[in-house]
């Protein structure tokens, strides 16, 4: 009987949770993303506006990161404890990264859109992270 | 600790996703609690004895090494 019950099913909180983070999330990503083309097409400009359009789709990514604080807020105590290694672990290897790239243009060399590299290992650490802990899917 | 969780939701007849809503909490939780993955904290473990309405001590005790099968023993908190 047991059996029976152990449905793969989440609760329907957990579900509408879910939903509803992911649909306010693709927003979010949508919208930098669409200011980022806005920035690319007409960003590069001598206007005294070029910094507000340059800042244009961080405002974005913050909405994207009180998004995720949010989530973080709804998980409850064993998904904390899955959660925080992917965080640690894409925190460390992003500072290292940083740290490398930084050591590196010290020496002279030239590390062209360097941000980008530094987000980029920060998240694939944080999700490879995310999958041997089995964290929980946002 | 061994606990007496998965027994106790199988007699009221709940899914575990009803047993996650019942607790506030997700069915990876209800599972990693069920299958002795996750030790709960106090006040989940308050919570888990009022959905079951039985006292802490009959639903959790101590991992005694007993294999599956066999009758853990019970020991008063």
């Amino acid at each position: 009987m047991t059996r029976d019950l152990d449905s793969v099913k989440e609760s329907p909180t957990e579900l509408r949770r879910r939903r509803a983070f992911r649909v306010r999330l693709w927003i979010a990503t949508g919208c930098y993303l669409i200011a980022s083309f806005v920035l690319y097409q007409w960003g590069h400009t001598d206007s005294p506006w070029r910094v507000v359009w340059a800042l244009l789709p961080v405002l974005f990514m913050a909405w994207v990161v009180i998004l995720i604080v949010l989530r973080v807020r709804q998980l409850d105590e064993y998904q904390l404890k899955l959660f925080f290694p992917g965080l640690a672990v894409g925190f460390t290897v992003s500072m290292f990264a940083a740290v490398t790239i930084g050591t590196l243009s010290a020496a002279g060399f030239t590390v062209p859109n360097a941000g980008w590299p530094v987000a980029l290992i920060g998240i694939v650490s944080w999700e490879v992270t995310n999958l041997l802990v089995k964290a929980p899917v946002a | 600790m061994e606990n007496e969780m998965r027994s106790e939701r199988d007699e009221r007849g709940w899914t575990q996703a009803v047993l996650a809503e019942r607790l506030g909490v997700s069915r990876q939780t209800v599972v990693a609690l069920e299958t002795g993955k996750y030790d709960p904290s106090l006040p989940l473990a308050f919570r888990i004895a009022e959905v079951f309405g039985k006292p802490i001590e009959e639903l959790f005790f101590p991992n005694t090494g007993l294999k599956s099968g066999d009758q853990p023993r019970r020991s008063r908190v």
